[in-house]
């Protein structure tokens, strides 16, 4: 009891991973509404953050646990909540709220097959959309998608640092197929896990704007109790952080906003690259389903097929840089995803002419086939072939 | 304004002014009595946060010279929860407006008084939305006029003194936009205690409510909250419900001593935990641990990728058994190893399944199509995944529960008399870990140690030794069947 980071070799579920990399990453506060699939992080976060000194809250639904976070990011915390696409949607009140007011926070969605109340207990890859914009408005997010368990505990704890350096909502995308693995999970020793805080006010009370940006476009951010008496609010406001209900001061708010993740994007993306060297087809895929993809282009390659792989690590903001300099050079992207095309959609808009796209959905309920992957993958090569 | 300095400068933000309440509004008056409130406290401003949702008593988070948030509509309660919760040190205050706290954030309303939350709720209730142009809401008295109730509201408003109390609040007034004093005298009081308290504040809205209902002034309407409120000792909140024609009743409905959320929360933690403090934004000593590290094995054992796919019916540990088959593997053989259960309806109750695959190299695809070996502890199981059964693999059964039939071809049966072995060792619900010595000893995925030191991890604490035991029958079932002897 009292460890906060518990080095060593574990056998872990995806969702218990994310709980112990919530954790070693500083969160110290959860709030939640009970949803399949994700249960399991409520329940260890249950048992662990009262052993660290944290707090575990079960709020009364989904509107309230996201609010919760927002007023835990004030109060100095790195909170975070769990939930799958249901849930995710009653949170998008608040996670426009955290977008308008730059609170740090991380959002596990567990996805699960969708829409509505769809497959409770099975796969999906469904949110990928709804993370990004399912808020109204104009804003920008980050999303991560884990393929395993020991990527649920890595990529927890890369989710709480982003969260703190760009100050806004980490949507952790992981999927009912990684939360359920269970796998060999290392937890490195507490000293060699890399943590950051959000910036702190660097000028007295008097002389502090808490929404004047620094050069990488984002404010520093004091917390309550600390004599800065700051005004926080879901209108638009000015630097002073006072409601300013102008065109001017909201066309200077907005962009911002979103500036702040699509003009650093490059210091936020990350992807993994198998076989791009001399690929002629590229598989774009992310979470469980990279898994699927590893497996087919094992046997493409086996069998002299070039075909490499293109994993999104970070959904949003989307590697569009990298994917354009992959289309230059082959003939397709072959999207594999559990959903009808939210990913190959946007795939498309950035590719354009300059390659062929191709998408292999999959409604959820269960992972692709990889033999059936496999042999749609070959009939798209030997059709680029002609 | 000019240069004239507002008498609570001090607390109001008066680079704001000037505000947006309507003439004769009784929003302001009570921010002030708020204020002043304050102010006689001997509070330290800094550590005060006031937290508002969306209305026009929402606005109030704004002229506060305090830390303020302006949150979303009807969720202020559930933000200051998490203030609050990350930060015990600070005051939290509540302002907000009837719809936003009790209609539209109705729930949060209720669970905060019923967790008792550690907080102060200003509830201005003026009988509707004034932002919005006047319309009708959950606390409009029966038979009165608003935009959107043109022909008199026929539904019944809340009575909000007895929903709270029901809830368990620990401190519940009402008193109007008039009773500065009182306004001042309650939040004074609530500022000593502990968990939830509510203070609604009956609130004039000539603007949008009393011109539609005959009190067209802020004047007409102080001179009705005065000529019609009833102020009494110790109230009773079931007579509180809010009509026309009788006065508005007033007074402190609810004074109790219940622990707040926080020190419930501790009561109930700190010894099971050996920790006093609980908050959320991490500034908690933790006792010194012991180190207990599992470091990773230097030399991993070499096992070609094996896929393994368990199936019985509910209550035989099935899952159990992968879990320590995996636990084995990946922990204390250095292995690769990925468990998974069948996870639908059929988990409750009937056949179930689960499966690990274990390797020394990486393990892509994580479900098994073809595995290698099925163990089989049900003769319902069987049936239901008979077909999954491949030719040349290798099949454990429960000799006395399995009856395999219509086999493919090549098909290795393993077969011990688990559940019966089990019993000897004293519990049949052991049966799968005397299944899991049997196909220790046949097998080669894991080493025997690490499958013990798996299993000892794995089931609950001083069952070890009898594990062990039933492990161990399984285990010599296995080695007598290779040397011929069963």
């Amino acid at each position: 009891m009292g460890k906060d980071v518990l080095t060593g070799v574990h056998f872990l579920s995806g969702n218990h991973a994310c709980v112990e990399g919530a954790i070693a990453a500083g969160c110290r506060f959860y709030a939640g509404y009970p949803i399949t699939p994700s249960n399991e992080i409520a329940e260890r976060m249950s048992v662990r953050l009262p052993q660290v000194g944290g707090i575990y809250i079960q709020m009364e639904d989904e509107l309230a646990s996201m609010a919760a976070l927002v007023g835990a990011s004030w109060g100095g915390a790195k909170p975070m909540t769990a939930t799958s696409g249901p849930g995710l949607s009653l949170m998008q009140e608040n996670i426009g709220l955290a977008a308008m007011t730059e609170s740090p926070c991380v959002v596990v969605d567990v996805q699960r097959g969708s829409p509505s109340t769809g497959l409770p207990t099975l796969v999906g890859q469904a949110d990928v959309m709804q993370a990004r914009w399912g808020s109204h408005g104009d804003y920008e997010i980050i999303a991560l998608a884990p393929s395993s368990p020991q990527e649920c505990f890595d990529f927890m704890i890369k989710a709480f640092n982003l969260a703190e350096i760009w100050r806004v909502p980490v949507i952790f995308l992981s999927d009912e197929s990684v939360a359920h693995l269970s796998e060999r999970v290392v937890i490195p020793p507490k000293e060699e896990i890399k943590l950051v805080t959000r910036k702190r006010p660097s000028v007295p009370p008097e002389k502090f704007l808490p929404f004047k940006p620094g050069s990488d476009l984002v404010p520093e951010m004091p917390i309550a109790g600390e004599g800065y008496r700051v005004h926080v609010t879901g209108l638009t406001h000015n630097e002073k952080g006072y409601p300013d209900l102008s065109a001017k001061v909201h066309n200077k708010l907005v962009p911002r906003l979103v500036n702040k993740i699509r003009k650093n994007a490059d210091k936020i993306v990350e992807y993994e690259e198998l076989f791009t060297e001399d690929a002629e087809v590229i598989l774009v895929t992310f979470g469980i389903s990279t898994r699927i993809c590893r497996d087919v282009i094992k046997r493409a390659r086996a069998e002299g097929l070039k075909v490499g792989l293109f994993r999104l690590i970070t959904i949003w903001p989307f590697p569009e840089k990298r994917i354009m300099a992959l289309a230059q050079k082959i003939k397709a992207f072959v999207t594999v995803e559990i959903n009808l095309g939210q990913v190959a959609i946007e795939m498309e808009r950035i590719v354009k002419e300059r390659c062929k796209t191709f998408l292999i959905p999959n409604a959820g309920g269960a992972v692709h086939d990889p033999d059936e992957v496999f042999a749609e993958v070959k009939q798209i090569v030997s059709g680029l072939v002609e | 304004m000019g240069q004239k300095r507002h008498p609570m400068g001090v607390l109001i933000r008066e680079d704001r002014m000037p505000h947006i309440f309507c003439p004769g509004c009784g929003i302001g008056a009570t921010i002030s009595n708020i204020a002043e409130a304050l102010l006689e406290s001997s509070l330290d401003p800094d550590k005060v946060s006031v937290v508002s949702g969306i209305g026009c008593s929402g606005r109030a988070a704004g002229y506060f010279k305090l830390d303020g948030f302006h949150t979303t509509h009807g969720r202020p309660i559930a933000f200051a929860t998490g203030l609050k919760l990350t930060n015990p040190d600070l005051t939290v205050i509540v302002f907000s407006g009837d719809g936003d706290l009790t209609t539209i954030g109705g729930n949060h309303l209720i669970h905060a008084a019923r967790r008792n939350m550690d907080m102060i709720v200003i509830c201005i209730n003026n009988f509707n939305y004034g932002m919005t142009g006047g319309q009708m809401g959950g606390t409009t008295p029966t038979g009165t006029w608003t935009t959107t109730s043109v022909y008199g509201n026929y539904e019944m408003p809340f009575n909000l003194p007895l929903l709270l109390t029901a809830c368990g609040a620990n401190y519940v007034a009402r008193w109007t936009s008039a009773h500065s004093h009182y306004i001042k005298k309650s939040f004074l009081e609530a500022l000593e205690k502990e968990g939830f308290c509510f203070i609604e504040v009956i609130s004039a809205c000539p603007i949008n409510w009393g011109r539609r209902n005959k009190l067209r002034t802020g004047k007409d309407m102080v001179k009705f909250f005065l000529d019609h409120t009833e102020i009494k000792e110790n109230p009773d909140p079931a007579e509180a419900l809010i009509q026309m024609d009788t006065p508005i009743l007033c007074g402190v409905f609810a004074n109790k001593d219940k622990p707040g959320y926080l020190r419930a929360m501790r009561e109930r933690l700190s010894q099971r935990v050996g920790i006093d403090v609980f908050r959320g934004d991490g500034k908690v000593e933790l006792p010194e641990t012991e180190e207990k590290l599992q470091k990773t094995v230097e030399r991993p054992k070499k096992v070609e990728e094996v896929k393994i796919k368990l199936a019985g019916i509910g209550g035989q540990g099935i899952a159990l058994l992968g879990l320590i088959m995996g636990r084995a593997a990946c922990i204390f053989d250095g292995n690769q190893a990925v468990y998974s259960q069948e996870y639908g309806a059929e988990a409750r109750g009937g056949a179930s399944a689960s499966s690990v695959i274990i390797s020394s190299g990486k393990i892509d695809f994580p479900y098994i199509k073809n595995p290698d070996v099925m163990v089989v502890m049900a003769q319902g199981a069987f049936r239901k995944y008979r077909k999954e059964v491949q030719p040349n693999s290798i099949l454990f059964i429960d000799k006395d529960l399995v009856k395999p039939y219509d086999l493919p071809e090549g098909v290795q049966v393993y077969a011990v008399p688990a559940t019966r072995l089990a019993e000897q060792v004293g519990r049949k619900v052991v049966a799968n870990i005397v299944m899991l010595g049997f196909i220790s000893s046949l097998t080669d995925y894991f080493s025997l140690e690490a499958v013990k030191s798996a299993l000892k991890m794995s089931v609950p604490k001083g069952t070890e030794e009898f594990n062990l035991k039933a492990f161990e029958a399984g285990y010599t079932y296995g080695e007598k069947l290779k040397r011929g002897e069963e």
